[in-house]
């Protein structure tokens, strides 16, 4: 009897075409003797549907023409049991496609990645991969994120989070305010997005309020920090949950910019053109292992460890370091929850196969749901629950009660 | 005279419909079996008799023109109402599911019913208006009868429905090579060992157990049909048992791979008649077990299962007493226990002097037979000791076995309901003593002990009263020798209470924690064995 996984992917987020790419490279690896793989594919509508098409980066090319060729569905839980059930439901016979057993999202971005799946997962009683609601959330906010990962002693970069509408209001008070905080360049990022999506720098009051603008256009927030101007970029994941964790090989992403960009991680930057795209971030020009020193390493893979914890993420993250090279300090940039193609790349570097990680990966899922299935027992005695006379309810008691 | 004719037949469904639903909700509480609904079924009084009296005299009344039509009728209408009224209604814990079973049941009723007045009808050329209502009325007094015989016609189709479901869920298992089952059984200790051994062993793997008092043939297929999915890797199956043969044809179904024999004891006597039946049942768990060279995990704290030698890989488990040296009776067991109103503590020992402490919420020595039994089976499959020590931590009490109610009212509430044996009983009364305060007994007595009930009920008062300080005991009958008992130990009359019914029984605990001075209490009752339905008394 096999396990049947869905994989989730797509949603009305910024990256989703990005997820299309992981989601296929992970259904690919998924063992397909142990698991039976049902894509479900979440539209820019909200609209779930299902189909061998769903496997196919390719089919992708032309999306009224795929979703013909799929069926829409939509999700139940009854009797035990998560089902996928057809959308509209045929005249006759079953509208039960399948159950399902664990689901494994491979969505970037916000509306997906920041716990709004994973909520409507709980709400159907359906194991699923990855972090869970709170630590995905907590991973979409850039400011949230810094907040937690400071007050656990991890070090990360100063910064000054406002709201966008702020900007627009007071907007000499604000710059002010900046630059009275830091040195110039500063990178503005918007709070809540992924894959470098509006994030830019600024080297002076005016490029200042132009990045401030840009990533307004795409958050209510916004997030300024120094930059680390003699930067080295390190990258490792971390696999595990909240009482076992192991870490990946490191990587140092190379960048054709400033910053490493949207084009950089997907389109495998200027140098490698089209047909990379395919590739999502394991087509990314990138040095890997990272040229640091063993000790280095060592240390980075500690900070990794120690703040996924600190998240309590599950399943693989990849946490991207910021080296200052000028006095040796190690910042944690970000936390990504749900990373790019699973970092399979950098799996695949520490001798652990894409198909052995995204096996561990549903393990975690449904010993985190035997867990929770733990923490839950109440009942009561039929007897006593039609005795509400006589005082068995303690002290919230029945009427006329005296104590 | 439409009107009237109406109101009849309204008030006949009422009516008809509370009986033949009570009924119908007898047969399903006793399994469908029709000899037990017929133990129920023939102490009962049928009303119908008398009505059947005055539906007489008013059809005849009715035929020498001394009432009209209409009155007639609604003579009838009051009558079925009357007769509504006298079916009192029915405190059922356990309410009637209206299964597919039941449904089937309806219908092949009803269609006897047609045929039978169909046929009444031409037997006696009645008329219409009057003598329909008299054939009616020996309908229903019948009607146990015909619920009887209808379920004896459903019967083969039955058999064929349970023997495809009982197919498909084989064809599951065999699709589920890498699954291991475990079966459990015993007279007693089953269920709660069954719930911890799911906590223990779900801190490694992913584990489905069959949900309480699914411990059937049916209730097993039923468990793999609706509930066994691909990420199962252990499925625990509870084996009840009431006649030889029961453990033999679950363990046919499912082929386990371990066993669990948690206790024999004299329980269902009224079915197996013998302990040797009991024994020779419980041990084709061990034979199924056997043939796959599995092992057996045996409670060697039972004297009847120290008896039995067995060729086949065998763990013996248990709570050392201190007088006897553990390593020759255990392979894992307890020791140093110690127990109070929050719990247990005890160390968990095997040969080589490995000893580790562990505590529980979870009262009474038989629990912690059971913890060990957890526990071993857990280290045969891989789960450290370490691990385990937590997970015992969090146990939950099992609903309605020792159970200590977490919100006291007066009283503190230890909730044993379920069906009491005399052992369970016993260390039940003992693990009260434990307690300082105010021990308060609710019982029952003991039931399905075949013709050892009485002397060991009333065993049952005599230990009651050792350790209790008032027993309240509810329905005359089968209380009436736990009395005999508890005041030939030397406990006093007054101090005895026997009440009409569980709610009048715990009205009395009431007035007892009113009354109670502070530095008496706190007080605590202990509820002993459950009310099965059809044994209510008046």
């Amino acid at each position: 009897m096999k396990i049947n996984v869905g994989v989730f992917f797509g949603g009305k987020s910024v990256e989703h075409e990005i997820s299309v790419i992981s989601a296929a490279q992970a259904m690919a690896a998924i063992d397909p003797v142990k698991y039976q793989v049902i894509p479900v594919y979440i539209t820019k509508d909200n609209e779930l549907y299902t189909g061998d098409a769903l496997s196919e980066i390719r089919n992708f090319a032309s999306l009224p023409k795929l979703l013909e060729q799929c069926q829409r569905v939509y999700l139940l839980k009854e009797k035990g049991k998560t089902l996928l059930l057809r959308y509209p439901s045929k005249l006759f016979g079953n509208p039960v496609l399948t159950a399902l057993d664990v689901a494994f999202p491979v969505v970037h971005g916000t509306n997906v990645e920041d716990g709004s799946l994973q909520g409507f997962f709980e709400l159907h009683d359906l194991p699923y991969t990855g972090p869970d609601v709170c630590a995905s959330a907590v991973g979409m906010d850039k400011w949230v994120m810094k907040c937690v990962l400071q007050g656990a002693g991890l070090p990360v970069l100063p910064g000054y989070c406002f709201q966008s509408s702020l900007y627009y209001v007071r907007t000499q008070e604000l710059i002010d305010k900046l630059e009275s905080l830091f040195e110039y360049p500063m990178i503005v990022k918007p709070v809540n997005l992924g894959s470098s999506i509006g994030i830019s720098k600024a080297s002076n009051a005016d490029s200042l309020k132009d990045a401030i603008e840009l990533a307004a256009s795409f958050s209510g927030r916004v997030l300024v920090e120094p930059v680390v101007v003699d930067l080295k970029e390190v990258n490792c994941a971390v696999l595990g949950d909240f009482e076992y964790t192991q870490t990946s090989a490191c990587e140092e992403p190379v960048n054709t910019d400033d910053i490493l960009s949207y084009r950089d991680k997907y389109m495998g930057g200027a140098k490698q053109g089209a047909g990379q795209g395919a590739k999502g971030m394991g087509g990314a020009m990138r040095k890997l292992p990272a040229d640091i020193p063993a000790d280095v390493e060592d240390q980075i893979k500690e900070l990794a460890q120690k703040a996924f914890i600190a998240m309590n993420c599950s399943g693989v993250a990849r946490i991207d370091f910021l080296l200052d090279m000028a006095d040796n300090q190690i910042y944690i940039n970000e936390l990504n929850t749900i990373p790019g193609s699973l970092s399979f790349y950098l799996w695949e570097a520490a001798s652990l196969s894409f198909r052995d990680l995204t096996d561990h990966m549903i393990q975690l899922a449904l010993k985190r749901d035997r867990q929770k299935k733990a923490l839950i027992w109440s009942n009561e005695t039929n007897i006593l629950a039609n005795f509400n006379d006589y005082g068995v309810k303690g002290a919230k008691g029945a009427k006329g009660e005296r104590f | 005279m439409a009107l009237y004719i109406t109101l009849l037949i309204v008030s006949f469904a009422i009516y008809m419909w509370t009986d033949l639903r009570k009924q119908i909700h007898m047969l399903q509480l006793n399994s469908y079996r029709n000899e037990r609904y017929f133990d129920w079924m023939k102490d009962q009084k049928r009303v119908e008799a008398s009505y059947l009296m005055f539906g007489l005299i008013i059809s005849n009344l009715a035929l020498n023109k001394m009432l009209t039509p209409n009155v007639y009728l609604l003579m009838h209408t009051t009558l079925f109402l009357v007769m509504r009224i006298i079916h009192k209604k029915h405190q059922e814990k356990k309410p009637l599911v209206f299964t597919w079973r039941v449904r089937r049941l309806l219908l092949t009723f009803t269609l006897l019913c047609a045929v039978m007045l169909l046929g009444l009808c031409y037997l006696f050329r009645a008329t219409v208006t009057y003598d329909i209502t008299f054939l009616v009325g020996i309908v229903n007094l019948f009607l146990p009868a015909m619920i009887l015989l209808s379920n004896k016609i459903n019967q083969p189709f039955e058999k064929k429905i349970a023997l495809d479901f009982t197919k498909d869920a084989m064809e599951r298992l065999s699709a589920a090579p890498e699954l291991k089952i475990i079966g459990i059984t015993g007279s007693y200790g089953k269920t709660s060992t069954k719930y911890i051994l799911n906590q223990l062993l779900s801190v490694g793997y992913q584990v489905l157990m069959t949900p309480e008092s699914f411990n059937t043939p049916m209730g097993v297929v039923r468990t793999i049909r609706e509930k066994l999915n691909g990420t199962h890797q252990i499925f625990i199956v509870e084996m009840g048992a009431k006649n030889i043969g029961d453990i033999k044809e679950i363990c046919d179904i499912v082929s386990p791979d371990m066993g669990i024999i948690s206790s024999i004891g004299e329980q269902h006597l009224e079915t197996f008649k013998t302990i040797d039946n009991v024994i020779e049942t419980k041990y084709e768990l061990a034979e199924a077990v056997g043939s796959k060279k599995g092992t057996m995990f045996l409670n060697y704290n039972n004297e009847y299962i120290r008896r039995q030698k067995l060729s086949t890989p065998v763990v013996r488990y248990g709570v050392a007493n201190g007088t006897e040296n553990p390593l020759k009776h255990y392979d894992v067991w307890a020791e140093n226990l110690s127990s109070g109103p929050n719990g247990s503590t005890f160390d968990i020992c095997q040969p080589g002097g490995k000893r580790m402490a562990f505590e529980t919420r979870l009262l009474g020595p038989h629990n912690v037979q059971n913890i060990v039994a957890g526990t071993a089976v857990a280290m045969a499959l891989g789960i450290s000791l370490e691990k385990l020590a937590p997970a015992v931590r969090r146990l939950e009490p099992v609903p309605h076995r020792l159970h200590l109610l977490k919100n006291p009212g007066r009283y503190q509430i230890i909730d044993d309901a379920f069906n009491a044996n005399p052992e369970g009983a016993k260390a039940a009364v003992e693990t009260l003593g434990t307690f300082k305060g105010f021990r308060v007994l609710v019982t029952p007595g003991m039931v399905e002990l075949g013709e050892k009930e009485e002397s060991l009920n009333r065993e049952f008062g005599g230990q009651a009263a050792k350790y209790c300080d008032y027993i309240i005991l509810v329905g005359y009958h089968r209380a009436k020798p736990i009395k005999e008992g508890a005041l030939k130990a030397g406990f006093s009359e007054e101090n005895i209470y026997i009440a009409k019914d569980i709610y009048d029984a715990l009205k009395m605990a009431d007035n007892l924690a009113n009354g109670l001075k502070p530095e008496e209490g706190p007080m605590y009752v202990l509820l002993e064995n459950d009310l099965p339905d059809n044994f209510l008394e008046a």
